[in-house]
């Protein structure tokens, strides 16, 4: 038969092929000696310098574990990161429009926002209608009145350190007045513990900040209730 | 009622270069009055007399507080001697009440009212304070810092002037380092910044009891094991002659329907008794030359019965000793007592907020 | 309670004492249409057992109090143990009528545990 010498040579060179090849692709034998090496290097290096109780063999399965029960940690966090990003993305856009009116701050800017205001209360609590105000109608005006623009001073306060000052309120939330000073400043200003007063032309008006504590959105339609006791 | 100011008695000798008489006299800044008792005595000597004779305190009438933070003031007269100042007719408990120590420091006692709206920190309450709703603002006059134009000075001078104008009635005495200065420019200085500067007298009382019982006292036992009789009522006995309760020995009255209270027992009869008794504005170096003078007479005519000195400060005094704040609960009483004896030792009472 | 604190050297020590055994009250009683001054000390003290006796009762009335002194203008010293110092000062204040149908008010000037812290009167006006 011709052809089986021929097939079994081409067996053999496929089988020599084959052996080169798994050779080639296994990186060469000074590779792998080289390999072989550095894990003999690594392993008595480790013995020499590992405590004894650390030195497991792979055969030992006691050292390796996995926990099957997570899921309560999984929940966690899956909670937790939602309520994270929600905040995060929300302070990063306040930080982002602080920043922004904290570059140009300079009260000068502001001076016209407070004229307009100025108008705009005027026109709403009619002062020159009449000389004699009705005070308790202005004040209830005065309560559902925007006041971005308005100059506020801080009278009295719980926190020494925020009495006396004033400004031109540029941002009203629920629980704050940011105020841009005389000094360029922006002061962020508690309305809890303290209470404003808004000077204009010859009266005074107070805001106990205890009971100013609304958004200033839903402070046109709440309805103020009288209280009794002031203190702060 | 629980809480009555500490009662310490110290027993030591002037001599004792440990003795804390001298630190005690010092750190007592406001005292109101001072009784003297002196058995065998007719008079208060001459020398203890004299030495309220050069001393002046001042009363002023609505004086701002803010001037007290003016330059001239602080250089010329805080920097330069030991003020001391204290609002008069103000209640610790219920009014605003000012006082600058001799060290330097402004002291506001404040109510919750006036705190809120005055704008100055104040240092942490007390406990008492907290409950009282007081708060204790301390501004330091001879700091380094303190001056026109920083920030902390022009604040406290907004705030005080500014904002809410806070006026008292004040007692001063000065005190000049310079020995050649005399005390009384102090009340001159003041004269154009407020309504009325007046001299605040002494007033002097002297009284003579004859045929007192007076307790024995022996200095080694101030418990009254055998001999003496006990410290306590030792200092009750002091307190009886000081508002000259009469102490006749109750063999006499057997009635004591409207009083109970005797002299101690072991007692002795004193055939005569010097009382007297100074009340004003009175510093605490004037007390210090009392003392020596009283030190001196005593060595000079020994006596079995020891010579006593009380020193009863301000209720209404913000502090009492050095920065210790002085809490109002029941009753202000500030009282330090001196017993003589003829050896250089001496009981000395503290009955305060320690 | 006394808590002797040091005993080193002969020469010092320190006794310290955290509770009083008595009070002392400064008090002022003005009767309407009637002379401060002319009050006997032992009708002041009738009057003070007859407070105690209209708002503690007979066992209040019992509470032992000593007038040490009776001063010009209606004022007393008063010494009452510390355990009793509250039922008295109550009784005083709420008492507002005499026996023989008067108006009259006790007035609480000043408390010191120590008789020495009334030797002197700073609040007084001069």
């Amino acid at each position: 038969m011709d052809q089986e010498p021929s097939a079994k040579d081409l067996t053999v060179t496929n089988a020599e092929a084959y052996q080169e090849l798994s050779q080639a692709d296994l990186g060469g034998k000074a590779n792998q000696m080289s390999s072989g090496a550095r894990t003999t290097y690594v392993t008595s290096f480790l013995g020499k310098h590992l405590p004894t109780n650390r030195l497991k063999t792979d055969t030992d399965l006691s050292a390796k574990f996995e926990s099957v029960d997570c899921s309560r940690r999984r929940k966690k966090k899956r909670g937790k990161s939602k309520a994270g990003v929600g905040a995060r993305t929300k302070v990063k856009a306040k930080l982002d429009w602080k920043l922004e009116c904290g570059k140009k701050t300079s009260y000068s800017t502001y001076l016209p926002l407070k004229e307009m205001w100025t108008k705009y209360i005027e026109e709403l609590i009619q002062f020159s209608s009449s000389p004699n105000l009705n005070l308790p109608a202005a004040a209830q005006k005065m309560m559902k009145a925007d006041l971005h623009g308005c100059p506020l001073s801080v009278r009295k306060s719980k926190c020494p350190s925020y009495i006396g000052v004033s400004g031109i309120v540029i941002q009203e939330t629920r629980n704050m007045f940011v105020l841009v000073t005389p000094c360029n400043e922006i002061k962020s200003i508690p309305k809890a513990n303290s209470i404003f007063t808004i000077v204009l032309h010859d009266y005074v008006f107070t805001i106990h900040g205890n009971q100013f504590i609304v958004k200033p959105g839903d402070r046109a339609a709440k309805k103020f209730k009288t209280k009794p006791s002031l203190d702060l | 009622m629980a809480s009555s100011p500490p009662f310490i008695l110290e027993i030591s000798s002037f001599s004792d270069e440990k003795s804390r008489h001298y630190a005690k006299v010092m750190d007592h800044y406001f005292n109101n009055g001072i009784t003297l008792i002196l058995p065998e005595d007719t008079s208060a000597p001459q020398s203890v007399t004299d030495c309220f004779a050069d001393q002046l305190s001042y009363k002023l009438t609505q004086l701002p507080v803010y001037r007290l933070l003016e330059a001239p003031f602080v250089n010329g007269f805080v920097k330069k001697g030991a003020v001391h100042l204290i609002s008069c007719d103000t209640k610790l408990d219920v009014h605003d009440c000012a006082a600058v120590t001799p060290a330097g420091c402004l002291v506001l006692h404040l109510t919750k009212d006036t705190y809120q709206e005055l704008g100055l920190e104040a240092v942490p309450q007390t406990l008492a304070q907290k409950q009282a709703d007081i708060y204790q603002v301390n501004i330091d006059l001879k700091a380094d810092h303190f001056h026109p134009g920083k920030r902390g000075y022009d604040k406290a001078m907004r705030c005080l002037k500014d904002r809410l104008g806070l006026k008292f009635d004040f007692l001063i005495s000065w005190v000049p380092h310079d020995s050649e200065v005399c005390s009384s420019s102090v009340g001159v200085y003041f004269t154009d910044l407020c309504d009325k500067v007046e001299s605040y007298e002494l007033t002097k009382k002297s009284r003579v009891l004859t045929s007192v019982a007076c307790p024995r006292i022996v200095a080694e036992e101030p418990e009254g094991i055998e001999e003496g009789c006990h410290f306590q009522k030792v200092f009750e006995w002091m307190g009886a002659v000081a508002c000259d309760i009469s102490l006749v020995s109750e063999e006499t009255d057997d009635d004591n329907y409207v009083s109970s209270f005797s002299c101690p027992v072991p007692r002795v009869n004193c055939p005569r008794c010097c009382v007297y008794q100074v009340k004003g504005f009175i510093p605490p170096d004037v007390i210090l030359k009392v003392l020596k003078a009283l030190r001196a007479h005593k060595s000079a005519h020994p006596s079995s019965v020891p010579a006593s000195l009380t020193v009863v400060g301000f209720s209404d005094a913000p502090v009492v000793q050095k920065n210790i704040p002085h809490d109002f609960y029941l009753s202000g009483t500030n009282v330090y007592s001196f017993v003589l004896y003829p050896d250089e030792r001496y009981w000395l009472y503290t009955a305060s907020v320690a | 309670m006394r808590m002797p604190e040091a005993m080193s050297t002969t020469s010092y020590r320190t006794i310290s004492v955290n509770s009083q055994p008595y009070l002392y009250l400064r008090i002022q009683l003005t009767v309407e249409g009637e002379d401060a001054d002319k009050i006997t000390p032992v009708q002041f003290k009738f009057l003070i057992v007859q407070a105690l006796k209209e708002n503690m009762g007979e066992v209040g009335a019992a509470t032992p109090v000593d007038v040490l002194k009776l001063l010009g203008q209606g004022i007393a010293l008063l010494r009452m143990p510390n355990r009793n110092a509250e039922r008295l000062w109550a009784a005083l204040t709420l008492y507002g009528r005499t026996p023989s149908d008067k108006r009259c008010a006790f007035r609480v000037l000043q408390v010191s545990p120590f008789l020495m812290g009334l030797a002197f009167d700073s609040r007084e006006g001069r």
